[in-house]
């Protein structure tokens, strides 16, 4: 397993180099910079401006630049905030959007699994329409339905949380809640389906047969195969969600880095695009290379290729 | 004496005939009845949105005068801001909804099952090489990549199947490369193999099939997904031009509004969730049809 | 296992319920909770009340140094922790002694002599002089700092444009002069009466503090760290006390402000509040005192439900929809102006935007700095009919569709899809609607690479000079590709007006111009509707929503 890992890590030099190339070039050419303002910037006004930032020079070098700073870990200086370096910006905001994502995805699975377990043993009883209808909610009401509507009902009517903002525990709630409730939908239904293919093996009914429980059966024989597409799924949904929602830290002013990732897009800000796209390029690979692992582990048959 | 007629009727047997995987299927599909439910549910939902516009009122002619009413006889769902019908345009928005959502899901549904199969089965080097190149393209802002699409071809509608495509293929290639490899080493396939059966053969005519299960479940799942992603191309310009609508941006304006104007969501999001639902019941009874090892009783 | 039957499925409606709670749960919303007001605001004590102003601010602000920002939730934190020579009177916005006690203008108008008040100090104790003035308007108009606004000085000030573009680079041959420690000269090229209305206004003449900045980098450098809290120091009746990206900067009192002993708030926290509904939702529950903007869909049910925290303020500035001229049809003034009669601004303020907005039928705004535009570009549909026909579109056949492109949002939407349909019905004219994201939309206006665009101005300054100088031939907002030499002319005799009278006559002119060529045409004026609270007092509204923190304080 050691060799698997130490190759897949090496692996990942020639796609993150890839990412940040692509990712480099594709924001160049895209209309508009980070200077595009409502108000015409008079053109020497844009001269100094590129020329404090670099942007005056001819592309590969600027790109080479880029490059080496990136390997002495700095990400550059953010085009909308001038006092700030991309850095910085990771460094505050990240932590937070973590947080939001291991809580929902605490929710998620907490909700999802069992929802998804239930409703394959109890396959078409109304016990599996009662799980998977409440599963599918997740998915029909959009996060900015979702959200307002939490927000509306439990925070403004009932006055138990706050409208919006990131100050206390309580804040932790209906976020991760909204955010929770989507995932717990994809969870449901994969593992759902997942289970069913496992729980129809020969080697269920044979366990069956011997006499093992039903818990026994569902725990012990059959959660792990069955789990298998929702480890796929995983891999890069957790990647995603602890790189924050736009959508959530939006409505429930959350001051996180998924904001970052739409909003630098947005403004043309090109280093905090990079190093929003750079952050998410490490927690997606580390995810999918942790999935394989646990694939592997949940899967005898399967060996490390 | 004469010896007592044999009260055993002997019968021979019909000869069991090969039914094919997929006629097999749709039989056990046909007894399924709510996913058969789901199944018309989807179809007459399609038709509704295919033909009803025909007999509906304007999607786009305006009564200011009328703005933003509540359902009544002449609104069945009532209005819109600029007085527009919404049952029209929640119907006309079905049109653009549903054939994106078919549209782009097949798209990814393709590229992405014979991608993750491909991958999944030979395994080795192609397949670490075929998952890095899908790494890449999942880190590769999507904002910026679907802009520069319509620097480079303009605002198409049709850019759209693209460029949702695009996107969710990805996913759908890591679930069915992980199924694969999971049953890859199974007994049936290493008969198959044995047989000699070409590797395009194996892939094609029975891994596919065995992986379908999870694949089914996803894609009900992403059609949704990608109606709402839909929403958020539109956003940024790429997609149905005012005053055309789609349930995405129906239910993202309405969702503003839901306070005051609450017919404005709950219609479109009603018919989103409603399609939705048959879509994944369907959804059910084809896995659950297309399940070779379900056992016959 | 037995598969279900139809029979099961009606009586196990779960499935149906699945979906509907959430319906459920909005219906009974609507009815059973308040959609407006705030709630029960827990009863202060008589005694003392809290002196803090929670104030919703839209955006994460950039910086706060006043010579690189350019937004708006910039200038209102700015407005908090500096001040400028001149304030305005916010009832009236007449200009008023700020950090400068009184100024004198010479006979004709080109040299102002501004006198500093005595013993003022910085938030760190340290002395403020004419000096810091001088050396903050250098840097300024330094062509390395790159500050957007710097046109707000050396547009006017002698020499300053000449150092601006480099032609000179002695500072002291530009109009900028500090003869002693309280007294600060400014020559400008001619009259400019509004000088003192920028100056009140906006930041570009605000002074910052100079040793301090001197300790981060040299006086034109970019993006130093002397603005981060702890380095920050600042002239105004606040200083920065905390600033948590994305979720608050908070100011607290200045004890050095020269005017502290008339200050009541104790602190101001600004909240970047960038969804508009999730401000309504926060201001409900009592968490903002002000709001920056209000959803549409809110403002009939708070007219109806709470109107003593609707507030509907008349701004300055204009919402309209330019044309390319260069670009056929629109290249014939009589399409223009044909699509310019064929809208219906009072349909559309009433039941579109439904924000208490004016019609415009000017581009200049009525009763800017006491200037109203007489012309207007008024007719009838019969007229505007009559137009087309003239330039060879009888009925608008023959009329390719107008491409009319408009940054993303929904009220560009809505009202772009009113007047789509105002255009069709009135002069049977078609257009395709196209929406782009803003940078792309911004791109396209200054590469001119539009037919029609929606677009919207708002003033810098209280002055009809800032709406009639967007269309001259040279400047660079112009964007219409549309060029008329008499009114460039005028422009400039406007300027060099010996009275206000000589120069809003002047302005009447370029008005009726504007009016008759119709390179742009304007909607309507804007409004500002927000929600605030019955509690905060000492706030005056005005066209430039210039409240000065130091007036507020909050009731009980």
């Amino acid at each position: 397993m050691i060799r698997f890992v130490a190759v897949r890590l090496l692996q990942t030099i020639p796609v993150i180099w890839v990412i940040v190339t692509a990712t480099f070039f594709m924001v160049r050419f895209v209309p508009g910079g980070p200077f595009t303002a409502e108000r015409a910037v008079s053109p020497e006004i844009l001269r100094n401006l590129q020329a404090h930032y670099g942007l005056d020079r001819p592309l590969w070098r600027q790109y080479l630049t880029y490059c080496d700073s990136i390997l002495h870990g700095n990400l550059g200086p953010s085009f909308k905030y001038p006092t700030r370096t991309v850095n910085e910006i990771i460094a505050e905001k990240l932590p937070e959007s973590i947080q939001l994502g291991l809580i929902s995805l605490g929710v998620a699975l907490v909700i999802g699994l069992p929802l998804g377990v239930l409703a394959a043993v109890k396959r078409n009883t109304w016990v599996d329409y009662l799980c998977s209808s409440f599963a599918l909610v997740g998915v029909c009401v959009p996060t900015f339905v979702m959200g307002p509507l939490l927000i509306l009902v439990l925070a403004i009517h009932f006055g138990w949380f706050n409208a919006s903002g990131w100050y206390g525990p309580m804040d932790r709630v209906l976020p991760s809640l909204t955010l929770g409730l989507v995932y717990a939908a994809y969870i449901a239904r994969l593992t759902r389906g997942g289970m069913l293919e496992v729980l129809s093996q020969d080697y269920i009914r044979t366990a069956r047969a011997k006499g093992a429980s039903e818990g026994r059966v569902i725990l012990k024989h059959s959660l792990r195969g069955g789990l298998t597409p929702v480890v796929s799924f995983l891999g890069p949904a957790i990647a995603g969600i602890v790189t924050g929602s736009f959508v959530i830290e939006t409505i429930f002013q959350i001051p996180g880095i998924g904001r970052e990732f739409v909003n630098s897009a947005f403004n043309r800000d090109y280093t905090l695009v990079l190093g929003t796209v750079l952050l998410y390029a490490v927690f997606l690979i580390s995810m999918n290379l942790l999935v394989d692992v646990v694939q592997v582990w949940m899967n005898p048959k399967l060996k490390f290729e | 004496m004469d010896e007592p007629e044999a009260k055993i009727r002997v019968t021979t047997p019909d000869t069991e005939q090969g039914h094919s995987l997929w006629s097999d299927a749709w039989h056990r599909l046909r007894r399924n009845h709510l996913a058969l439910g789901g199944g018309i549910l989807i179809l007459l939902l399609s038709l509704l949105c295919a033909f009803g516009p025909i007999f509906s009122q304007s999607y786009e002619e305006q009564n200011l005068d009328l703005g933003a009413v509540p359902p009544s006889l002449q609104h069945w769902m009532g209005t819109d801001v600029l007085g527009r019908d919404l049952f029209a345009r929640t119907l006309y928005g079905g049109r653009i909804s549903i054939m994106v959502g078919l549209v782009a899901t097949f798209v990814a549904l393709t590229i992405g099952v014979t991608y993750g199969a491909i991958a999944g089965f030979i395994g080795g080097k192609t397949d670490a090489a075929m998952m890095r190149l899908v790494d890449i393209l999942y880190a590769l802002p999507f904002a910026i990549f679907v802009i520069l699409l319509m620097v480079f071809f303009g605002q198409n509608i049709f850019l759209l199947f693209f460029a949702i495509g695009a996107v969710e293929w990805l996913t759908m290639a890591r679930i069915v490369r992980g199924q694969v490899m999971a049953i890859k080493k199974m007994e049936f396939v290493e008969a198959a193999r044995a047989l000699g059966l070409g590797r395009r053969r194996i892939i094609f005519r029975h891994l596919i099939p065995n992986v379908l299960g999870p694949v089914i479940v996803y894609t009900t799942l992403t059609i949704p997904a990608v109606m709402l992603l839909e929403a958020f191309l539109s956003f940024l310009g790429l997609g149905v031009q005012a005053p055309m609508s789609s349930w995405g941006v129906l239910i993202k304006d309405g969702s503003e509004k839901m306070e005051e104007f609450w017919w404005l969501l709950v219609f479109p999001g009603a018919l989103f969730s409603l399609t939705l639902f048959s879509l994944n019941f369907l959804g059910d009874g084809l896995r659950d049809a297309l399940d070779v090892r379900a056992s016959k009783d | 296992m037995p598969t279900p039957s139809l029979a099961d499925m009606t009586r196990r409606p779960w499935r149906l319920a699945a979906f509907l709670v959430p319906v459920a749960l909005l219906l009974g919303c609507g009815k059973s909770s308040p959609s407006t007001g705030t709630a029960a605001a827990p009863t202060a004590a008589p005694a003392h009340v809290r002196q803090l102003l929670r104030f919703g601010n839209n955006a994460e602000p950039q910086d706060i140094d006043p010579q690189v920002v350019t937004g708006i939730p910039e200038s209102h934190i700015i407005q908090a922790i500096y001040d400028s020579l001149v304030d305005l009177d916010p009832k009236d916005l007449h200009p008023v002694p700020g950090l400068a006690q009184s100024w004198d203008i010479s006979a004709d108008g080109t040299v102002y002599t501004f006198h500093l008040r005595p013993n003022l100090l910085w938030s760190d104790g340290s002395p403020m002089t004419s000096e810091d003035f001088l050396l903050s308007w250098k840097r300024m108009i330094s062509p390395r700092l790159g500050s957007e606004y710097a046109y707000l000085i050396y547009n006017f000030v002698k020499g300053a444009k000449d150092y601006y573009e480099q032609k000179i680079t002695d500072f002291s041959e530009v109009g900028l002069k500090a003869p002693d420690a309280r007294t600060l000269e400014v020559t400008l090229n001619s009259r400019t009466p509004f000088l003192l209305a920028i100056i009140g206004d906006h930041y570009a003449w605000h002074a910052v503090p100079i040793k301090v900045l001197l300790k981060y980098g040299s006086l034109d450098d970019r993006s130093t760290p002397w603005t981060k809290p702890g380095n920050w120091v600042g002239s105004g009746p606040f200083i920065v006390k905390e600033w948590i990206p994305q979720v608050k900067l908070s100011v607290v009192r200045n004890p050095y402000y020269w005017d502290a002993k008339n200050v009541k708030l104790d602190e101001v926290d600004f909240i970047p509040t960038e969804d508009i509904p999730a401000e309504e939702r926060m201001f409900r529950a009592g968490q903002l005192d002000k709001t920056q903007e209000i959803p549409d869909s809110k403002i009939d049910a708070y007219r109806r439900d709470h109107p003593e925290q609707l507030r509907i303020e008349p701004y300055l500035g204009i919402y309209f929809y330019r044309c390319n001229v260069t670009r056929p049809p629109l290249n014939d003034k009589r399409v223009r102006r044909a699509l310019a009669l064929g809208i219906d601004r009072e349909e559309l303020v009433k039941n579109v935007t439904r924000g208490g907005e004016a019609p415009a039928y000017a581009v200049s705004y009525p009763g800017d700095a006491g200037y109203t535009p007489v012309a207007k570009i008024t007719g009838t549909r019969e007229d505007a009919r009559r137009l087309l026909a003239e330039a060879g579109f009888p009925g608008g056949k023959g009329l390719a569709p107008i491409e009319l492109t408009y940054n993303t949002s929904a009220n560009n939407k809505q009202i772009a899809e009113a007047i789509q349909e105002m255009w069709r019905r009135n002069l049977g004219v078609e257009s395709t609607l196209v929406n782009q994201e803003w940078k792309v939309y911004l791109d396209n206006q200054h590469s001119h690479n539009f037919q029609m665009q929606r677009s919207g101005w708002i003033a810098d300054y209280a002055d009809p000079h800032v709406f009639l100088e967007i269309w001259e031939t040279a400047n660079g907002n112009n964007d219409t590709l549309w060029s008329n030499p008499e009114y460039d002319k005028l422009l400039h005799q406007a300027l060099a007006a010996p009275t206000n009278e000589a120069r809003y006559a002047i302005y009447q002119k370029m008005d009726a111009i504007l009016c008759d060529e119709v390179p742009v045409i304007p909607i309507y004026y804007y409004t500002r509707p927000y929600l605030m609270t019955t509690r905060v007092k000492g706030y005056w509204a005005n066209v430039l929503d210039i409240h000065p923190f130091k007036d507020i304080y909050m009731a009980p």
